[in-house]
């Protein structure tokens, strides 16, 4: 045997797979008398080894009881359906649990948080970098001369307005992707059956602006009361960005990116924080930003 | 009725789309684990791995008839449909994934398993297990669901290639390219463990820091 054919054989020789006794006798000669050969059967064993333990400590893990009790209701309510119902259109039998959507992105936390981060970094950056930019006409209390931002294109110009949840998928939902849509939907939170309990166990941290510690989503209602600002555009590629899946992420700012943007800032006010929304590309780029009140 | 413990998953299946609540949650008990497995080192996500074995077990209510036994097992199924749903919250959710941390080379995984002539080893071991299962999280997916499937679900490469659709050669080849993968990741790692403990034993350079319980020894 040689050593490319001990390599076809080296991963079942590892994990013990039954080999013809022949194939087996002349793998481990040549592990033998091949030192290259004899560590890369060595990192497959160990390997095997760590799978192995990895099975066992997972061994025990299985979904909480809870989903059984809302698939036995499923199950319940299907089967309440009349026989013959269910013979003229199985697919068309209503299962009472709402599908289980966006729930599941609370395990995510880690990662949201991280994106979060890294969103409130790059605008934080982009505003401290970025020249001052002249003020929109009509907004007399800025103090730059006044040029008004550029929203992204297909967006209505710059009135702020009342962002409703439609209003705020249809915002983003410029280049036509769910996913984005679903991005920004998500805020509003949507809960399952099933997730109903678990959600009033585990706080929902799906917003966890400036790398702050976890807190709880906003309600819906507070979602649909915000006023936002059009998108405005940090990048050539915002539309692209948008168009590929770009997640939006709430962050908090300093209330002087105002500024930086050419949006009003009240003064007295110039040392607290304002909410915003990044359009987080596919790549980690902020490719557009909206302020939230 | 309850129906028997030693009835087949496929037996169980039959009776529960005939409206037998005992068969289905004889099946459900018997599969969910499972599944539920398959979804969290697939994706790490305890949440999503909850949501895809109520959605497998929806569907199974639902579309169960669709089951074809001359394709594979109940369980095949039963993971065919947890990998899709498990793919499809991967690209509702591309933006926030890769859910692994992956070795940054500070903390690249070495996994040296082998203990029992170092005690002090032991004491590394859940830790050396937590990195693997990081590494596994790391792989792109079409690989990691055959390290999933055929070494921590301990999937035959035939049930393997039925809940992956695929033929078998497929899963051995994507098999044999993920433990590749995870072997050289293992060796880097020990590599770097090495190389750390020998500049630290130099002195040549500053103080490495003590990052497992075999430094202390």
């Amino acid at each position: 045997m040689n050593c490319q054919n001990f390599e076809t054989v080296v991963g079942d020789l590892a994990r013990g797979v039954p080999l013809e006794a022949r194939a087996q006798t002349e793998a481990r000669a040549h592990a033998a008398s091949c030192a290259r050969c004899a560590a890369r059967l060595a990192d497959e064993s160990a390997l095997s080894t760590g799978l192995r333990a990895l099975a066992a400590t997972s061994r025990a893990l299985s979904a909480p009881p809870r989903v059984e009790a809302d698939l036995l209701a499923a199950f319940r309510a299907a089967s309440a359906d009349a026989p013959a119902a269910r013979a003229e259109s199985p697919a068309a039998k209503v299962v009472p649990l709402a599908r289980p959507a966006k729930a599941w992105r609370r395990g995510r936390v880690k990662s949201f948080g991280a994106a979060a981060a890294a969103a409130a970094a790059a605008v934080t950056l982009f505003v401290l970098v970025r020249p001052p930019q002249p003020a929109p006409s009509g907004h007399a209390a800025v103090s730059s001369a006044p040029v008004a931002p550029r929203p992204l294109a297909g967006v209505a110009p710059s009135a702020p307005r009342v962002l409703t949840p439609e209003a705020a998928t249809s915002v983003v939902n410029v280049a036509g992707r769910d996913r984005v849509e679903e991005s920004v939907a998500a805020a509003v939170p949507r809960v399952t059956n099933a997730r109903r309990a678990a959600q009033a166990r585990r706080p929902a941290v799906y917003q966890n602006a400036g790398g702050g510690a976890a807190r709880p989503a906003p309600a819906a209602d507070a979602r649909a009361e915000e006023i936002a600002t059009d998108f405005i555009p940090l990048t050539q590629d915002a539309r692209l960005a948008a168009a590929e899946g770009a997640q939006v992420v709430r962050v908090e700012l300093p209330r002087t990116a105002l500024q930086r943007f050419g949006l009003p800032m009240n003064v007295e006010q110039a040392g607290g924080r304002v909410k915003a929304d990044v359009l987080l590309g596919y790549d980690g780029v902020a490719h557009a930003i909206r302020f939230v009140r | 009725m309850t129906p028997p413990t030693n009835s087949s998953d496929a037996e169980l299946l039959r009776l529960a789309l005939a409206g037998d609540e005992a068969a289905f949650t004889s099946l459900f008990r018997r599969r969910q684990a499972g599944v539920y497995r398959f979804a969290l080192h697939m994706s790490g996500s305890e949440a999503l791995a909850e949501d895809v074995v109520q959605e497998v077990f929806i569907v199974l209510i639902r579309d169960g008839r669709n089951f074809d036994p001359a394709r594979g097992s109940v369980a095949a199924y039963l993971y065919g449909i947890a990998r899709n749903h498990v793919l499809r919250a991967f690209e509702r959710e591309r933006g926030i994934v890769p859910l692994a941390h992956d070795g940054d080379g500070e903390e690249g995984a070495a996994f040296d398993l082998v203990s029992a002539d170092d005690p002090l080893g032991e004491l590394t071991r859940g830790e050396m297990i937590e990195k693997l299962r990081q590494a596994v999280l790391a792989l792109p997916a079409h690989y990691r669901e055959v390290v999933v499937l055929c070494e921590l679900q301990e999937l035959s490469y035939a049930d393997a290639a039925a809940a992956l659709d695929c033929a078998v050669g497929t899963v051995r080849s994507r098999l044999h390219r993920a433990r590749a993968m995870l072997a050289a990741k293992l060796r880097d790692g020990r590599r770097r463990e090495e190389a750390a403990r020998e500049g630290g034993a130099a002195g040549g350079g500053p103080p490495q820091a003590l990052r497992t319980a075999r430094c202390f020894a």
